[in-house]
């Protein structure tokens, strides 16, 4: 997964000023807007993962509903199906076959969206809103990853409903990133696990979050021989953190710094920090 | 005045001539009265001293940082005697209770008492600027803190994510509820300034109570706040009583502005109201009574759009500090349970006798019971803790230490690198 920029690394052409405003200094950028878009918040975006033909786009929003748009190569749109939550969408992402969509709502479960069929079932249930959604594919098992606000990771396997594995969390689960066969998770009042995902998922280290505030989203990111070796966590007030797992040289090779810094005191609202996963 | 970081890690090549602040620590305010006559000496002994050892540098200046004379010095750029406005009132307080100490002739030895006092003193520092970068950005507000990366989080901070207050601002417009949520919202925003303020104001009792609890690995439950039954603090999450679903983050009390409604660009929760009547989170160990009773909170009304972009210096004007009060003993409270641990010898029983005395009351107060077994169940955890930290029993000091530690003034060469034994202390 990149570090800065759409979540499957596929952004051709089709990025676009989301959001319902009629604000004047509307796309100052000129981006491609996306045609038909959602009648409330964004809360989350993916592009099709690369075995499928084509780009497609996911974007779930408050409007309880996750919309995709097959986005050409010259960056035009068309909305192509939509599926709807009881509750505001929280996350999605694809399959690494492209062929199915996991998305997790306020409504305290989770959907697998079938595109093909264009049918969604319910995979998952929390007890409270499901804020991160991810797929697993491990060589011996594949499943969906739920993080949620009652405090618990939740592995499913689409086809039953019961979770494969539960596990507790600290706090509620604010920011989750997965790339095999690391996973990132970070909650509420400063906590930060790591989990490894072979075999089985399993914790493999809790981590004192360098962060002085409240976490806002992570990504993990990859070493040279492509595997994941550290991630970055961003936090509300503007800062974000890169932590390497098992640096050769951990005082030197882990740091924090601020982004989108402006004249002054730090502004960065929480938004800027979102885009970085 | 930029701090030296060489300097706090004890190896500043540049020692008295270096051009960043070496702040004096907890070593300030020695030998108050004869501040001005070492003026000169001092000078001198540094400059010896700063090319043979660093670290001994500033061991040489006694005296003088309780006094202004070295404001002058920093002017010029040099800093080195810098430390005597140190920051915050933290330092001159340290001072005063230092002058009688028996360290009084060596600054910054390497005593670990006196490593303590340094870390503590930046810590508090440090938090002060973070409180005062907080409240002017306009950050989120919501959101837990702690002054440096290894430190639990420091109480009166809850975290409540964007998602969370913008999902609890839906649910109260769709059961038309809108201006519970506004007070709700106004009363987190209150608390949370209150908090912040206390902080940043850092009064003896606050300090003692934040020092006491970062230095504490047990990290106290936080306080179930608003959100009903997501967090199983058990601080008096029992007095939480009219929270309907206890799933949905109903309980809220947000302050909003309907103007906010429109602009929902990307996502910016538009606030509205929240569910009512909930007894607002028996924040820390406050007693809910008391801050229920703050509801009226001024103008909840007046939807200033402006304490969404969480500059709530506009919005706090009407309201009471009646939800304050019991706040305000809250942090006493807390630290009575970790007392004999800070290192504060004066804080130390001033600190403890009040609060013990008045968290029967306060505790009496809060609707829950929890409170109690929080509270001696923390004391418990923590008096085993820190004993060991700060203070070397008499028993494990060698008779060369011991003499040393007795005597009116170390000598050179020979200075304990433990912590003293408490009863050695005069304070």
């Amino acid at each position: 997964m990149s570090l800065f920029g759409s979540t499957s690394g596929f952004g051709t052409g089709g990025t676009s000023m989301f959001g319902s405003t009629t604000a004047d200094n509307h796309n100052p950028m000129k981006d491609i807007e996306v045609t038909s878009p959602p009648d409330d918040s964004i809360s989350c975006l993916a592009f099709s993962p690369p075995t499928l033909p084509g780009n497609f786009l996911i974007a779930g929003s408050w409007a309880n509903d996750v919309r995709c748009w097959e986005v050409q190569d010259n960056g035009q749109t068309i909305p192509k199906a939509q599926q709807m939550h009881t509750g505001p969408v929280l996350d999605g992402c694809w399959s690494d076959d492209g062929s199915k969509v996991f998305t997790a709502s306020c409504d305290k479960t989770a959907k697998m969206w079938d595109l093909n069929s264009n049918q969604a079932i319910q995979i998952a249930q929390h007890d409270a809103p499901v804020k991160t959604i991810h797929w697993i594919k491990a060589p011996n098992y594949s499943c969906v990853m739920t993080g949620s606000w009652d405090k618990t990771l939740k592995f499913w396997d689409t086809r039953s409903p019961t979770p494969m594995m539960t596990l507790q969390l600290p706090e509620r689960c604010y920011c989750a990133d997965v790339v095999h066969p690391m996973a990132a998770v970070a909650t509420a009042e400063r906590g930060l696990i790591v989990y490894q995902l072979e075999n089985q998922p399993s914790e493999f280290r809790r981590i004192e979050s360098p962060l002085k505030h409240q976490h806002r989203c992570v990504a993990i990111f990859k070493d040279k021989v492509n595997k994941p070796t550290g991630f970055a966590l961003g936090s509300i007030e503007g800062r974000v953190a890169i932590h390497y797992i098992n640096p050769p040289n951990p005082a030197k090779d882990n740091f924090t710094f601020k982004c989108h810094r402006s004249n002054g005191t730090n502004t960065s609202a929480p938004q800027d920090i979102y885009a970085v996963s | 005045m930029a701090i030296c970081q060489f300097f706090l890690q004890g190896r500043c090549r540049f020692g008295e001539r270096c051009w960043n602040e070496h702040p004096r620590g907890g070593g300030g305010g020695r030998h108050g009265p004869s501040a001005p006559h070492h003026q000169g000496t001092s000078r001198g002994g540094g400059g010896g001293w700063g090319t043979a050892n660093q670290r001994y540098t500033n061991v040489i200046q006694p005296s003088t940082f309780k006094s202004n004379t070295w404001g002058g010095s920093r002017d010029h750029g040099r800093g080195f005697f810098g430390s005597s406005d140190f920051g915050s009132s933290v330092g001159s307080s340290r001072s005063a209770d230092f002058s009688q100490n028996r360290f009084s002739a060596l600054m910054n030895s390497q005593n670990i008492a006196d490593g303590y006092k340094d870390e503590e003193e930046r810590l508090l520092e440090c938090v002060v600027k973070d409180m005062e970068i907080w409240e002017s950005s306009g950050q989120w507000i919501f959101s837990s803190y702690s002054p440096m990366k290894e430190k639990p989080n420091v109480s009166g901070f809850p975290d409540f994510s964007p998602e969370e207050l913008h999902l609890e601002y839906y649910n109260c417009r769709a059961n038309n509820n809108i201006q519970n949520y506004i007070n709700s919202v106004q009363q987190l925003v209150e608390q949370w300034k209150n908090r912040l303020l206390q902080l940043k104001a850092l009064n003896a009792s606050t300090k003692a109570a934040l020092l006491s609890e970062l230095k504490n690995t047990v990290t106290q439950p936080l306080p179930a706040f608003g959100f009903g039954g997501q967090q199983t603090s058990s601080f008096g999450l029992s007095s939480f009583p009219v929270n309907s679903s206890s799933n949905s983050a109903s309980s809220f009390s947000f302050k909003t502005s309907s103007s906010l409604v429109s602009a929902s660009s990307g996502n910016t929760p538009a606030f509205g109201s929240s569910s009512a009547g909930s007894n607002p989170p028996a924040f820390g160990v406050t007693s809910s009574p008391s801050v229920s009773h703050s509801v009226g909170f001024g103008s909840p009304a007046a939807p200033s759009a402006s304490s969404f972009s969480f500059k709530t210096s506009e919005t706090t004007s009407g309201f009471g500090t009646s939800g304050f009060s019991g706040f305000g003993n809250s942090s006493a409270v807390n630290s009575s349970s970790t007392t004999p641990l800070t290192a504060f010898g004066a804080f130390n029983a001033a600190v403890a006798a009040s609060p013990s005395h008045s968290s029967s009351t306060l505790f009496g107060q809060t609707a829950s019971a929890s409170g109690h077994n929080i509270t001696s169940a923390s004391s418990a955890v923590t008096n085993n803790t820190t004993s060991e930290k700060l203070f070397t029993p008499k028993s494990e000091l060698s008779a060369e230490e011991l003499k040393q530690f007795e005597a009116k003034k170390f000598t050179m060469g020979k200075i304990p690198l433990k912590p003293p034994p408490l009863e050695l202390l005069n304070v």
